[in-house]
């Protein structure tokens, strides 16, 4: 059989680069098994399948096709030497990403399952990373629609921090909930080291110390006398003026005479 | 006479289907199971298999 040296060569050349070579022959094993064992020695896989001229509309001996990583028809003619090395660098080129793509849909998936589960923050770690190493536009539409998706999580704790204004009790409160949830990505680190600022504060400690003392002193109001209620409440306003439970203490200081 | 009539009609039957069977650039590969293998590289078992690499198909024959 003509041509097997020049398969063989092809085969060493590009076969760790992602070449597979299958030699097709619909003939009887024992004449396939005496080609493979004897003096030619193919390096390339050898297979029988009778029906290959029927399946394939063979015109005529040898016929070969060469297919992409999808199994679509990039070349059919008869002699492969047809092909030169330029053809076969540019085929295994563009082979490349499209593995490197196959790998990366895993990792989507991956970051879909963590979605799921609610970890949103590592979802879009994943997601991200993805993206900037993908070059397929399916892959890519996919990671932004997951990143939207990621996005509207962050949103929403931003504005929940927005409507605490400045009672940081509460903003503390969403921060660590949402630095929890986002664990992993950008934003999730960043809410995790405000909110340790935030609680190292002073304008947060008086604003949480403010806070419980109001609420402790507010059930006993009703059962003060006026001037000590009014001046229980000044106190708390006189120390913590700026924060909302000391606003809140003034107004209430009104409300027990002068 | 019927027979050689019957034989012409096999033919050209046989024929057309090869003709526009033929498999050609930007047709998906059809996938066909192995019957017997030598050499293969791992524990392939149909075309399908070897999606993700760069695949040459050669129909060869001994002859």
């Amino acid at each position: 059989m003509a041509g097997v040296p020049h398969l063989k060569e092809l085969y060493a050349k590009y076969k760790d680069r992602g070449l597979e070579l299958l030699a097709v022959s619909n003939e009887e094993e024992s004449k396939i098994a005496g080609f493979v064992n004897g003096d030619k020695k193919p390096n390339y896989t050898v297979i029988r399948y009778s029906k290959i001229a029927e399946l394939y509309g063979l015109k005529g001996w040898p016929s070969a096709w060469v297919l992409d990583a999808e199994g679509k028809v990039l070349w059919a003619d008869h002699f492969l030497n047809k092909i030169d090395d330029a053809q076969w660098e540019k085929w295994l080129e563009n082979l490349a990403p499209a593995k490197v793509d196959k790998e990366l849909a895993k990792d989507l998936n991956s970051a879909v399952k963590s979605f799921d589960k609610g970890e949103i923050g590592k979802a879009m770690a994943d997601t991200k990373k993805v993206a900037d190493a993908a070059t397929d536009d399916a892959v890519k539409a996919d990671c932004d629609y997951l990143l939207a998706l990621c996005d509207k999580h962050v949103k929403l704790f931003e504005n929940k921090m927005k409507a605490a204004g400045d009672d940081l009790v509460a903003k503390a409160a969403v921060m660590e909930e949402g630095a929890a949830k986002l664990k992993g990505s950008e934003v999730g680190t960043k809410w995790d080291t405000e909110v340790k600022e935030l609680k190292k504060s002073k304008t947060y400690k008086d604003t949480a110390a403010s806070a419980e003392d109001l609420a402790k002193l507010k059930p006993t109001l009703k059962d003060l006398k006026e001037s000590t209620a009014r001046k229980k409440l000044e106190a708390i306003a006189k120390k913590y003026p700026d924060t909302p439970a000391g606003k809140e203490a003034a107004e209430l200081a009104k409300d027990f005479g002068s | 006479m019927r027979l050689h009539l019957a034989l012409s009609a096999l033919t050209a039957i046989a024929f057309a289907t090869t003709a526009s069977a033929a498999v050609s650039v930007g047709d998906m590969a059809p996938n066909f199971k192995f019957e017997k293998t030598w050499n293969a590289t791992g524990a392939q078992t149909q075309l399908d298999d070897y999606r993700g690499k760069l695949v040459i198909v050669e129909a060869w024959a001994t002859w």
